[in-house]
């Protein structure tokens, strides 16, 4: 009875908020004739037929599809966590459109485009996890890692197309606006078989929520089974993200929301699953054309949903049968810290000396390097040994060496609160902006880790790290959709680029840079013991406190890396696992290491950025992303 | 398309005054394309624009000479690049760019605005104007600049004479179901005003002189004529069945390219072309 109560709730205040709108445009006697055979001469019934009533099927189709593909994405993975953006379709969709120039143009060809885009993401996740056995944990880490780089290409791409930015903007942030009913026919068309498929696999899912071991043992394959849930899916996100963009939240929100409301069985969730989902977009759509701004309906989800990430994450402490995820085995036995001392010099050098000119390549004399190069690759040198000891140290306290700074929200909690005090205070100083952003990190990192208890499948952080980053997206849609001239600052930072950066500032960098890997060295003792887990209490250690000195370091390191080289980069992952690859073992030597790798590759970045296109401009953060994550698949298909 | 390629150029030289270098004039680099317009219409040739190949076919005209250096984006100019051509002034647009003590440490930097919170694009385009000149070494062209302006906006005001009783409504499709839509505190409103046209559209805009309007709000503007800058509402809306059944935008006109963030020559731009499109559909 709950269950069907509180769909009835969802649809009837969505329905009254349907109904005032439309009233809005003509009187309610004209409704059904404006809905199936519009007057051609009445301008009210055609906006009635082509645009407000299409929105509403739009809505509607799309979150019982989104909902579907998370929901099944969720028993596939064994993870509640797992959403439908979580295989990349998503960044690959934007990614195709910004590379054909697609974006904007609507109808089928923007369509087909957006579809094999997400389509190609969605198989190249699979394909990589396939190799990795169809381990949830790869397929989350492929598919994370996948969208990040795909992000990186595409603002590469926009950066010199501006006219296609603004169309790729609009669509990428999940506005629900219909000119035609299309897109609502052929989402119902795709979900009725989509639907029936999954209803055909409800014996297998039930197994596959068991486990694998135990589908096993009851003749399952949980192999078969979970590639073909992923591949129908992936199918359904695409698809419904080629007609509508990107749509965040409600592929997560709308299972939980009918286990909540008493659905149980894999077969009753199957059957109310996709009515929530619809009745949710179709609600929080009305409630979006009530705000004069044109706030994009995906916008809307994404902040709407950071709190229901924040309340799972605090229930979530089921064990998991996932394995862990890649490590590097080390090569080496002994660092080889010749190699990489010379290495970061040789990169500081290219950076200072070598540059493009008018007349092609020059040698920089010491003079000419000291002006604008110092600054800048100084503290793109500071920004990547800060960010990738931040890594080592997470890495470390967690015992999960995919929990970077950047890969589980922390970069975008530091971004977060940046953009807060830039909204709210705009003359602040460093100082001031350094301690909203080490707030905002301190926080996410809270978040996170909070719920990654012991027993919590490796593949959690991540999850709620794709969270805060959607909540991340959401915010940032709604302050370039308010057209504050402010916001243009938050933008150029958000592509993280050293521009900006003067002597005072790659100063600052560099001292907490250096000074936090002294703070960390201290903590190598606690740091040795703290992914051993209750064993570290016996040994006398103040877990607790140890803990959130640990925390509070990392926190600020992200803040400080994040305020020169915005939240995109993986350094924080790269930084910490070049180093182990590189024989880094002891906390110790995983530090220095880390701090050294991480400043010498985002030096490099920068330098790379700024000749590959000589005289434009390519932000550090953007080629660091490019390079990391080609290193992160390539480790991962290994 | 003929007729849009020989008088745009007729109007180019005619503003441009036929673009004479000045030869002794000081080395400027211009980081903004508007200014570069206003740059150009007073004789002086950069020596270096931001994006300069995209400003060839985005703004168009005054024409920018091929020798003229590209020194990288117009939000991240390559400094480096601008040292090193030792320019003796940089021209700047406040709220953009660079900030503006990185620039001096390079060469005097001109700061100067044209869209902005007081929405008076027009009148800051020839304090603009004024003050360029005068950094430039060219303030006496200024008076023969507004001179050929005033010319060529009487020239398109006559041409239009016969248009005058229907609104236009000037739209930049964002997307397939969208536009900006232009009105009070652009220079197109200025165009409009001059060459004796009404806007359609008199709500609320932003800073840069215009709205976002979805199509069911385009649609409420009937009777006007829509005037859609290049390239015009994708193929995807023109074909689609909600184009088709709205009357309003049966006879849509798509200008050639005309930069929106532009300044008097994009102004005078507008108004030739407007004119070009009008007066050869009224021909036929």
């Amino acid at each position: 009875m709950t269950r069907s109560l509180i769909a009835a709730a969802l649809f009837a205040a969505a329905a009254a908020l349907f109904v005032m709108s439309v009233a809005r445009v003509l009187p309610p006697a004209g409704w059904l004739a404006a809905l199936l055979a519009p007057d051609p001469g009445d301008v009210s019934a055609l906006i009635a037929h082509y645009t407000l009533f299409p929105r509403a099927a739009t809505a509607l189709a799309a979150g019982a599809a989104l909902a579907l593909s998370g929901l099944v994405l969720q028993i596939a993975l064994d993870n509640p966590l797992a959403e439908p953006s979580t295989t990349g379709v998503s960044a690959g969709a934007v990614l195709a459109l910004a590379l054909f120039g697609s974006a904007g143009l609507g109808g089928p060809a923007q369509s087909l485009v957006a579809l094999a885009g997400g389509l190609a993401a969605a198989g190249f996740t699979l394909g990589l996890a396939f190799r990795g056995g169809m381990r949830p944990a790869t397929i989350v880490i492929a598919g994370l890692v996948l969208s990040f780089a795909a992000s990186a290409a595409t603002t590469l791409i926009a950066l010199f197309n501006h006219e296609w930015m603004r169309a790729l903007f609009l669509w990428s942030s999940g506005s629900l606006r219909q000119n035609d009913w299309s897109a609502a026919a052929n989402i119902v068309a795709f979900l009725a078989v989509a639907w029936l498929a999954a209803a055909g696999l409800v014996r297998a899912f039930t197994l596959a929520a068991l486990r694998d071991a135990g589908a096993a043992s009851l003749g399952g394959n949980p192999r078969a089974i979970r590639t073909a849930g992923l591949a129908l899916a992936a199918g359904l996100a695409a698809l419904t993200t080629a007609e509508v963009g990107a749509i965040a939240f409600v592929g997560l929100a709308a299972p939980h929301l009918a286990r909540a409301a008493g659905a149980r069985t894999v077969a009753a969730q199957l059957r109310w699953t996709p009515i929530y989902g619809a009745g949710l977009l179709w609600l929080t759509d009305e409630a979006v054309k009530l705000i004069p701004l044109d706030l994009p309906t995906g916008a809307a989800t994404g902040l709407l949903g950071a709190p229901l990430l924040l309340a799972l994450a605090g229930r979530l402490r089921r064990p998991s049968l996932a394995l862990a995820p890649l490590s590097a085995p080390p090569r080496r036995l002994r660092p080889e810290w010749a190699a990489l001392i010379v290495a970061c010099v040789v990169a500081l050098a290219l950076a200072l000396f070598v540059e493009r000119t008018a007349d092609g390549w020059a040698l920089a004399t010491v003079a000419q390097a000291s002006d604008w190069r110092f600054p800048r690759a100084l503290a793109a040198f500071g920004a990547g040994a800060a960010i990738a000891v931040a890594g080592a140290l997470l890495q470390r306290m967690t015992g999960n060496v995919m929990a970077s700074p950047d890969m589980i929200g922390v970069s975008a909690g530091a971004a977060l609160g940046f953009l807060a005090l830039l909204y709210a205070a705009p003359t602040a100083g460093a100082g001031a902006q350094l301690a909203a952003g080490g707030l905002g990190a301190g926080l996410a990192a809270l978040w996170t880790l909070k719920g990654t208890g012991r027993g919590a499948a490796p593949e959690q952080p991540l999850l709620l790290g794709i969270g805060v980053a959607s909540a991340f997206t959401g915010v940032v849609s709604f302050l370039l959709a308010s057209g504050d001239p402010r916001m243009a600052l938050a933008v150029a930072w958000l592509s993280g680029s050293t521009y900006m950066v003067d002597a005072g500032r790659a100063l600052v960098i560099l001292f907490v840079a250096a000074g936090g890997l002294v703070i960390a060295l201290a903590l190598v003792r606690p740091l040795q013991l703290l992914p051993l887990g209750p064993a570290a209490r016996s040994s006398g250690l103040r877990v607790g406190q140890a803990q959130m000195l640990t925390l509070a370091l990392a926190s600020a390191l992200t803040a400080a890396a994040t305020l020169v080289i915005g939240p995109l980069s993986f350094v924080g992952l790269i930084g910490p696992h070049a180093a182990r690859s590189a024989g880094c073992r002891s906390p110790a030597s995983l530090l220095a290491g880390s701090a050294l790798i991480g400043g010498g590759l985002l030096a490099t970045a920068d330098w790379i950025g700024r000749v590959a296109l000589f005289p434009y401009e390519i932000p550090a953060g953007i080629i660091a992303m490019l390079i990391g994550g080609a290193a992160a698949l390539v480790a991962l298909s290994r | 398309m003929n007729w849009t390629r020989r008088s745009v150029l007729g109007a180019a030289l005619a503003l441009a005054g036929a673009a004479r270098a000045h030869a002794a004039g000081p080395r400027v680099i211009v980081l903004d394309w508007a200014l570069t317009e206003l740059a150009l219409l007073l004789g002086v040739t950069p020596a270096a624009v931001a994006e300069a190949p995209y400003y060839r076919t985005r703004v168009a005209t005054p024409e920018l000479p091929a020798a003229v250096v590209d020194v990288g984006l117009r939000s991240q100019p390559n400094l480096a690049l601008i040292a090193s051509l030792r320019p003796d002034l940089i021209v700047r647009l406040r709220h953009y760019g660079p900030p503006q003590a990185r620039l001096e440490a390079i060469a005097p930097t001109l700061e100067l605005s044209i869209y902005d919170a007081d929405r008076r694009p027009y009148d800051r385009s020839l304090q603009a104007l004024a003050r360029l000149g005068d950094a430039c070494g060219a303030a006496a062209e200024a008076p023969a600049v507004l001179a050929r302006l005033d010319a060529t906006l009487a020239r398109a005001s006559a041409r239009l004479a016969a248009h005058r009783g229907r609104p236009v409504l000037i739209a930049n499709f964002a997307d397939d179901r969208r536009a900006d839509v232009f009105g009070e505190g652009s220079l197109f409103q200025t165009a409009l005003e001059r060459i004796g046209l009404t806007n359609a559209y008199a709500g609320p805009t932003n800073m840069w002189g215009f709205s976002t309007l979805g199509l069911d709000r385009l649609a409420r503007l009937e009777g006007a004529r829509l005037v859609a800058l290049s390239p015009g509402p994708p193929a995807s809306l023109s074909q689609s069945a909600l184009w088709r059944a709205l009357p309003a935008f049966h006879d849509v006109v798509v200008l050639p390219p005309v930069w929106v963030y532009g300044g008097l020559a994009s102004m005078a731009r507008f108004a030739t072309l407007l004119a070009d499109a009008l007066e050869s559909e009224s021909r036929q």
